[in-house]
């Protein structure tokens, strides 16, 4: 059966539903989403795409009918928005994402496209960001169910790739049971596995992975543990590989302490291992000059450790981390080194709160963080050494119910010390809001970096200003504006970051739930 | 061609009715202790309030609170809240520890896949919904502004309104 016939079918199926409902009067429930996206901008210096106008569609439907449910998404791309270092899409995929499921109480039978997380992602885990443009999803079946503290789940599909050219098989199986209270003492205890196999494509060899997890919870404190190992085919050769990840938490009377671990030794393709994506154990903050720069090396060969410490009291409310962690030494590390010549970074991050939950909510937040990326050579090797500081306050104002002002202001202090340069980035941002339906937001960042593009240019400072409005209306529907310069480089949402292009114009974009 | 594109698919999108009077999709999703929570049957002893959120969204976290307010508010007169997650597995360590820190009270619920959020017609949090126990959405809210807590405690203060007033009527006429 090819894709096409699959997907005629698919939408034949839902017209049906449709005309069914309106004749019979099922009870057919439908929902969903369209965002609908245009930018005109101007060419940015340095960049070979000198057109900048995009248009993009996305809509998403389900419809529901009793235990039966469809699940459709159009992408429409006249171009798509220009991407740094990327190829701009075009065209319209009728259905580049759809399921149809029969799911009674206790089981689910799925074909089309799923997405699953076991074991925190290390043991198996796929997800899909279409503003990331990011999607490690299956297309195939998926069976599952529960019964009582048993639970499991069984797969069979091709890994998803946007521009088709890769579709590696896999298979899967997922087991795991929660024992009955009162059988331990513990007041949880679940144990789980995997078993999976990744067939050869042209982005991996055939790999064969097995995996546990552990979770139990007693009193106040609560352990989750997940270790996976694997065996990549080089045929005639194998190599073998494993990860741990580990989560500790103890929670007191308004604040708890979370005690992350990790220890990964994966072969890497591409960036992630296909079909993993395990906890960072780094965390997003939600400072946006800090954000920009995660880690640069992660998940594939490295152990590390963060510890959090989430608390309030009174009005006030905090948030304090601490994390490590660097490449493994020859595959027998433990705890993370601060030797140079295997990566380390450190970070320490706070956020503190004040919010009277009427008129005030002040937030002051900073962090300072060490990255270093060793590159070995036939000469020894060399180090990408970078230390950021950063600190950032927001205040809110709320007068009159229904408005509010607030001001967002971040400085980073960067120091490169491999190519011995120092610069600072800088940014405020003055929002003015009425509740349920405006918000406007003025913005300007600035840096001194000599190699940022994009932005209007002075003597010392790249500056990006813009403007933004937002207006929700009929409910339902939201249309945002945005005007003037954008900075280029990480964009981070959800903890997963892409780069993309700086962007100087006009865009628009209209997001509507029905 | 494309503004001409876009044109369309607004005036196409404006002619869609309203979010509030549709029906909630069902769902199952695990609490925070593996426990799973079936909207329909949840409904059953009350009206729900749904809403998505995240450990690294920004207003999410400025909402919570509020959330937490009325939960507390409105529990006895048999309101349910439940705050669904959509943290995947790089963030999803930090779900239980900033729950229990911040003392919130409400039921936490786990979208990992967001698949959920989708059945909702959504992408980003937060996104809250109001549900009766006839299972229709009687109140939506998409993003968060600060005073957006005012107007859903309004419609939370009006859905109980409401219910009593219907049950009193019920009462009324089973008496005459």
């Amino acid at each position: 059966m090819t894709n096409r016939f699959i997907k005629t079918v698919l939408s034949l199926t839902f017209t049906l539903f449709l005309m069914f409902d309106n004749i019979y009067a099922l009870d057919l429930n439908i929902s969903g989403q369209n965002e609908a996206r245009y930018g005109r901008g101007k060419p940015i210096t340095g960049s070979s795409d000198d057109d900048y106008a995009f248009f993009e569609n996305y809509l998403e439907l389900n419809a529901t009918l009793d235990d039966y449910r469809i699940y459709l998404r159009q992408t429409y791309l006249l171009p798509s928005v220009p991407e740094l270092g990327g190829v701009r899409q075009a065209g319209l995929d009728a259905f580049d994402q759809w399921y149809i499921e029969y799911a009674p109480e206790g089981l689910t039978i799925r074909g089309g496209n799923f997405y699953r997380t076991w074991g925190r992602g290390l043991l198996f885990g796929t997800l899909e960001s279409i503003d990331l443009g990011f999607d490690t999803g299956l297309q195939g079946v998926l069976v599952e169910g529960y019964n009582g503290g048993f639970e499991g789940a069984a797969f069979r599909g091709v890994e998803i790739d946007s521009t088709g050219d890769f579709r590696e098989a896999s298979e899967g199986l997922f087991m795991s049971y929660r024992l009955p209270d009162g059988l331990t003492r513990m007041d949880q205890l679940r144990i789980g596995g995997t078993v999976s196999r990744l067939e050869d494509g042209p982005r991996h060899p055939l790999i064969e992975r097995k995996g546990v997890e552990l979770e139990a919870e007693y009193g106040s404190c609560s352990i989750f543990a997940a270790y996976v190992a694997d065996r990549v085919d080089f045929d005639p050769t194998a190599q073998y590989h494993n990860g741990f990840y580990s989560a500790l938490a103890y929670y007191g009377s308004g604040v708890s302490v979370l005690l992350d671990y990790k220890n990964y030794n994966f072969l890497t393709y591409e960036d992630l291992p296909p079909l993993l994506y395990p906890a960072t154990v780094t965390p997003t903050t939600t400072m946006y000059l800090l954000d920009r720069h995660p880690r640069q090396q992660e998940f594939r060969d490295d152990v590390g450790w963060q510890l959090e410490a989430t608390g309030i009291y009174g009005d006030w409310s905090y948030l304090l981390n601490f994390n490590q962690s660097s490449s493994r030494e020859n595959g027998n590390a433990l705890i993370p080194t601060l030797k140079e010549e295997f990566s380390p970074y450190q970070a320490f991050y706070f956020n503190i709160e004040w919010d009277d939950y009427e008129t005030h909510h002040v937030v002051i937040q900073g962090g300072v963080h060490q990255d270093v990326k060793f590159t070995p050579t036939a000469e020894g090797g060399y180090s990408e050494w970078r230390e950021r500081i950063g600190f950032g306050t927001m205040y809110d104002y709320h007068f009159g119910d229904i408005y509010s002002v607030s001001a967002d202001v971040q400085l980073l202090l960067d120091y490169d010390k491999g190519q011995d340069r120092r610069f600072d980035d800088q940014y405020l941002a003055l929002s003015f809001s009425r509740s349920p339906d405006v918000s406007l937001t003025a913005a300007v960042e600035r840096s001194n970096d000599s190699a940022e593009e994009g932005g209007t240019k002075d003597a010392s400072y790249t500056y990006w200003p813009s403007l933004e409005l937002t207006y929700n209306f009929m409910e339902q529907h939201q249309v945002r504006l945005f005007g003037g310069h954008e900075r280029g480089g990480l964009k981070c949402t959800g903890g997963v970051c892409r780069s993309v292009n700086p962007f100087n114009g006009v865009k628009v974009t209209l997001t509507s739930q029905f | 061609m494309k503004l001409k594109a876009f044109i369309a698919i607004l005036v196409a999108l404006l002619s869609v009715s309203a979010f509030a009077g549709d029906k909630a999709q069902d769902f199952t999703l695990q609490d925070l202790s593996g426990k799973r929570v079936t909207l329909s049957k949840q409904l059953e002893k009350g009206p729900a309030l749904l809403d998505f959120w995240a450990t690294w969204c920004k207003p999410c976290l400025k909402e919570l609170p509020h959330v937490n307010e009325i939960y507390k508010k409105y529990a006895e007169k048999g309101l349910q809240v439940y705050a669904i997650t959509i943290d995947n597995a790089k963030s999803q360590s930090r779900i239980k520890p900033l729950i229990k820190g911040k003392k919130y009270e409400f039921e936490v619920l786990l979208d990992i896949n967001s698949e959920v959020i989708k059945l909702y017609g959504g992408k980003y949090p937060p996104i809250t919904f109001l549900i009766d126990q006839t299972g229709e959405i009687v109140y939506s809210q998409f993003g968060y502004t600060a005073g957006d807590e005012i107007k859903l405690e309004e419609a939370v203060e009006k859905l109980f309104h409401v219910e009593t007033d219907t049950l009193d009527e019920v009462e009324e006429s089973s008496e005459e």
